[in-house]
């Protein structure tokens, strides 16, 4: 019975929203570039041949209404700051097609296949665009109709009929240009009109390709005037007019839809990680510390809109997680105990797709400072003093989501608050996944929580990874909170994984560090009269036995696997591989593979020789010998078995580190150095089982950022070790060699290393960077180099005020203008050519 | 020719309803009785008993929405001809239908349901979600669409897609329990 209902139920399924799922109909997707041209170029052919079909048989031109025959006017009528681009005819608005996509012409009603007289009322979805009187004479004109879309016949000259119209129906924009004594034209946009530039460009330019075609001015039209100029000028102004009414405005034309723009340098496709600045295709968001800076993109005139202070907020979640605190029982302790709520430098944010909301995401905790007597001096940071009984203090994370919809007025919506200091987070279809780091204090509560609502739940048991021996007492703490509703829908706990977060499709891999200690026992006979190569089976010349123990550290890193697709945090199991990695970008998860790249060497050892009876006869190493040298090594890990299965070690010259790694497909390069030298190595990890590398040999410097461009170069901005960051760009060699194509070197002693810092339009060829240079006056700027065809050439070098990881960078490139953010500084920016 | 032209041309009992049927609507209701029977040829077959179903039934029906008229009962034959044969093969070789994996949200105990409740169930939970998120749920379990259709049709990857139907699965099954008819 309840799956006769089930299918009752869904037969009862309103119509519209039926319509609504058709999945037959063709979906709008995401124009990339290319889809852009197709449909500019799409557009222009479109524009141009409803011109020819329409406006061939008629005059343009006639201001005194009188049945001129004049013959046409020769040459092009040039009109003022018009660009016929095709660009230009492009649709400014994706949203725009799908007015027409939709077959929301019809209310909906149901209509029951069982019952065959169902006369429901009008349920019709407040969306749906108005629609035209239905008759068959009057169809409103569709661009995906085949037929001929637009009027090709003039009205009849009537009331009003000499000023130029604007008519929506159904979604569709057309204006109506008025002939003096021949009626009404009308050019049917292709998109809804808006105010942009680039619509208006779209009627100037079917205008002049009217005025410029031969068909147009046919002789056989015999409708020609010879005040065709003066009538283009004066329905071009009549145009400018229609187009600033504001009445117009809010009925016709819509405001150009603000768009996500994708700022962030993220790691992996599609995994979107929060930053300090974040933008739209009309705002820039800017987060310094606890303010979120809100900027309009007005070229030149830019300045800050909106500054949205968290501070109160803040305030109010401490207040609100704050348990009263006690006195202490000592009475010379009774004295001012000061609290400042402090926000971390960690914070960042995320903008929604439909770029109305903001969430940020802070860290804050409470510093509690004692004053003895009173007295301002003497002050003692009580932090994780036990007298201070009964106070709470942690670091705890909210996520404040922010209503930006109307930048001026920015309001709250919503704050959910985790435990533990901030880590990172990402934004994976609509959800975010969010970690923290949770440090238990002793005697504290040691299980982690989130606050759901007023109260605080439990991470559940089962969710917490307790791995068989601990190595430090920290949590890595992971949320999924939905980006709408800001619930936490899952939670987990991995205690001592402190070290990185690698976040793909489906896995996060999490790391920790340790020291693995390997004990190596020999035992060994001692022969009587000094005899050294005794018969060890022969008992009668054996006087006592030797062991010799060596204990080996190691350092070695594990990686905990989780598999978070199906909306909860499912381990998956863990490997160890030997060395620390150096951050998230060492790791690559490729099909069935992960690919890790870690410093090792380094490690210690002592040997201790001990007589059977426990005696020790002395030892031959006292100290650990820390004189193994570190190299660099390359794991290849079966995500099945989570066990290695082949390796290349020490691959790296004696002693050296690595500095950056940056994996493209099975392919990896390495970076690795001691000081200033630096080979890059070049790995292909096509196959699994042989890996194969070719390296550059040692080149002055080294990179700890590794950018890979389009063509198969690799971009390294780092150090050259004398003063200087280094651009430079590696290609795979013939010999199997990693070769430099291009260097340039521009004065710094420190530059922005964070990843996210890096301005990167691989598009133009151009890279960007904070730097500083103590050697010139505190020198605080920025540097943009543009490399193109082998060459790279400075584009501008600025002051800006921040530190270096602050500054980020937005391009306009239609007005090739810069705006440079920064932690104390914003500032639009032209280069000049030199 | 748009939809009231052909809803005209069945009341005006004018045969040519039934091709511009076929040509407007064709595709969809083949893509439904394909989902659910798996052969193209089957499907064709329901196809064609659909228009056939639909020339019978207007008038006196009139829809206002042939597109969703002539879907439902498509999916109605489909759905038919699909339990058919599978008490023929006893269950053998067939797959299950997608609507099998709500089972779990409707009580054993519902008997006959009034069908206002059913349909305010469904619709309220439908006009509760998000756009993105009703279109999969109604793909899903209406159109039977496979998951890597409904991924490729509103971009999201598969698992996405498994993730979204896995948390629509629980929010169904919950709000269904407000009119009784939870498990």
């Amino acid at each position: 019975m309840k799956k006769k209902n089930l299918d009752k139920m869904f037969n009862l399924i309103d119509d519209d929203i039926l319509s609504e799922a058709d999945p037959t109909k063709p979906k709008i997707k995401s124009v990339s570039k290319f889809g852009w041209m197709q449909i500019v170029a799409g557009a222009a052919c479109l524009i141009l041949t409803l011109n020819m079909l329409v406006f061939a048989p008629f005059l343009f031109m006639n201001n005194d209404g009188n049945d001129d025959t004049d013959p046409p006017s020769t040459g092009v009528i040039d009109l003022p700051s018009s660009d016929t681009e095709t660009d230009s005819n492009k649709p400014s608005d994706t949203e725009s097609s799908e007015t027409t996509d939709t077959d929301s012409s019809v209310p909906n009603e149901p209509s029951d296949t069982d019952s065959n007289e169902s006369n429901k009322p009008n349920d019709t979805d407040s969306n749906e665009p108005s629609k035209p009187n239905d008759t068959d004479s009057n169809e409103p004109s569709k661009p995906n109709d085949t037929d001929s879309n637009v009027q090709n016949k003039p009205e009849e000259p009537g009331k009003d009929d000499d000023k130029v119209k604007f008519e929506t129906l159904g979604g569709i924009t057309s204006i109506k240009i008025p002939v003096p004594g021949k009626g009404t034209h009308t050019v049917t946009l292709s998109a809804p009109l808006t105010n942009a530039p680039s619509q208006y460009k779209d009627i100037i330019a079917s205008m002049k390709d009217i005025a410029k075609g031969e068909i147009f001015f046919s002789p056989a039209s015999g409708d020609l005037s010879d005040k065709n100029e003066e009538s283009m000028e004066d329905m071009k102004d009549q145009i400018d007019d229609a187009l600033a009414d504001p009445d117009l405005k809010d009925e016709f034309i819509k405001e150009e839809q603000d768009k996500y723009e994708e700022t962030t340098n993220n790691q992996v496709q599609g995994i979107i990680e929060g930053d300090i600045i974040k933008r739209s295709s009309k705002y820039v968001y800017y987060l310094s510390g606890s303010t979120l800076k809100i900027y309009p993109l007005n070229g030149m005139e830019t300045t800050v809109l909106t500054e949205f202070d968290l501070k109160d907020y803040i305030n109010a979640i401490e207040k609100s997680l704050k348990i009263p605190y006690n006195p202490p029982e000592n009475e010379e302790l009774k004295d001012r105990i000061d609290e400042i709520i402090d926000v971390a430098y960690n914070s960042e944010m995320f903008l929604s797709t439909d770029c109305k909301t903001i969430t940020i995401i802070v860290e804050h905790y409470i510093n509690q400072y004692y004053y003895p007597n009173n007295d301002d001096e003497g002050v003692v940071d009580v932090w994780g003093e036990e007298y201070i009984e009964n106070s709470r203090s942690g670091r705890y994370t909210s996520l404040i989501s922010l209503n930006v919809e109307d930048p001026e007025n920015v309001y709250l919506n919503d704050i959910t608050t985790l435990f533990g200091a901030y880590e990172s987070a990402r934004l994976v279809n609509g959800e975010f996944l969010v970690f923290t780091k949770f440090t238990p204090r002793l005697g504290e509560l040691v299980i982690p929580q989130y606050r759901d609502g007023e109260s605080f739940e439990y991470i559940e048991l089962e969710n917490i990874h307790s791995p068989e021996k601990y190595t430090n007492h920290t949590y890595l703490l992971s949320f999924i909170i939905d980006s709408e509703s800001y619930e936490v829908l899952s939670s987990g706990a991995y205690a001592s994984f402190d070290g990185e977060i690698y976040v793909t499709g489906d896995n996060i891999y999490v790391t920790r560090e340790y020291e693995s200690e390997e004990r190596v026992e020999e035992k060994y006979p001692i022969f009587k009269d000094g005899i050294i190569d005794g018969d060890p089976l022969n008992p009668e010349n054996i006087v006592g036995y030797r062991q010799k123990i060596t204990v080996i550290r190691k350092t070695a890193t594990e990686i905990l696997r989780i598999d978070y697709s199906g909306g909860s945090f499912i381990r998956r199991g863990t490997v160890v591989v030997d060395g620390y990695i150096k951050d998230r970008y060492s790791m690559s998860e490729n099909q069935e593979f992960l690919y890790v790249v870690t410093t090792v060497g380094g490690n210690s050892s002592k040997t201790e020789i001990i007589y059977e009876d426990g005696e020790k006869e002395g030892i031959l190493k006292d100290l650990w010998d820390t004189s193994e040298k570190r190299s660099a090594s390359i794991y290849i890990i079966d995500l099945e078995t989570m066990e290695e299965i082949s390796s290349v070690e020490r691959f790296a010259p004696d002693g050296e580190t690595v500095r950056s790694v940056k994996f493209d497909g099975y392919y990896a390069y390495v970076c690795t150095a001691v000081q200033i030298i630096d080979p890059v190595f070049f790995f292909d990890l096509t196959n699994p089982y042989k890996i194969t590398y070719s390296d550059t040999g040692t080149i002055p410097g080294f990179s700890v950022n590794l950018i890979e461009l389009p063509n198969g170069e690799l971009l390294g901005i780092g150090t050259d070790g004398n003063g200087n960051v280094k651009f430079e760009i590696y290609k795979k060699g013939e010999n199997n060699t990693v070769d430099i194509v291009a260097t340039y070197l521009v004065e710094a002693t420190s530059y922005a290393s964070d990843y996210k810092a890096i301005y990167i339009n691989r598009e133009k060829g151009l890279f960007g960077v904070g730097i500083k240079n103590r050697k010139k006056s505190n020198y605080d700027g920025y540097v943009m180099v543009q490399y193109l065809d082998g060459y790279f050439s400075l584009v501008f070098k600025t002051e800006l005020k921040g530190t270096n990881d602050s500054k980020r960078v937005v391009y306009d490139e239609e007005n090739d203008l810069f705006y440079l953010f920064a932690s104390n500084d914003f500032k639009v920016f032209i280069p000049t050519i030199e | 020719m748009d939809e009231k032209g052909i809803v005209r041309l069945f009341l005006s009992r004018d045969e040519s309803a039934l091709e511009e049927a076929e040509k407007q609507y064709g595709k969809l209701c083949h893509y439904i009785a394909n989902n659910i029977l798996n052969s193209p040829l089957d499907a064709q077959e329901c196809v064609n008993d659909t228009l056939l179903r639909a020339w019978n039934s207007i008038p006196p029906a009139k829809p206002k929405n042939l597109g969703a008229y002539l879907s439902k009962i498509a999916r109605n034959l489909a759905i038919d001809r699909y339990n058919r044969e599978k008490s023929q093969k006893r269950g053998a070789n067939t797959e299950p239908l997608s609507l099998d994996e709500l089972e779990g949200c409707l009580s054993d105990n519902s008997s006959f349901v009034d069908e206002a409740i059913l349909k305010e169930c469904i619709n309220s939970f439908l006009r509760s979600l998000s756009k993105e998120k009703r279109i999969v749920f109604v793909q899903r379990y209406f159109y039977n669409a496979k998951i890597c259709d409904i991924a490729k049709n509103n971009n999201l990857t598969e698992n996405n897609v498994k993730v979204k139907l896995l948390r629509l699965r629980k929010a169904f099954e919950e709000h269904v329990k407000k009119y009784g008819l939870g498990g």
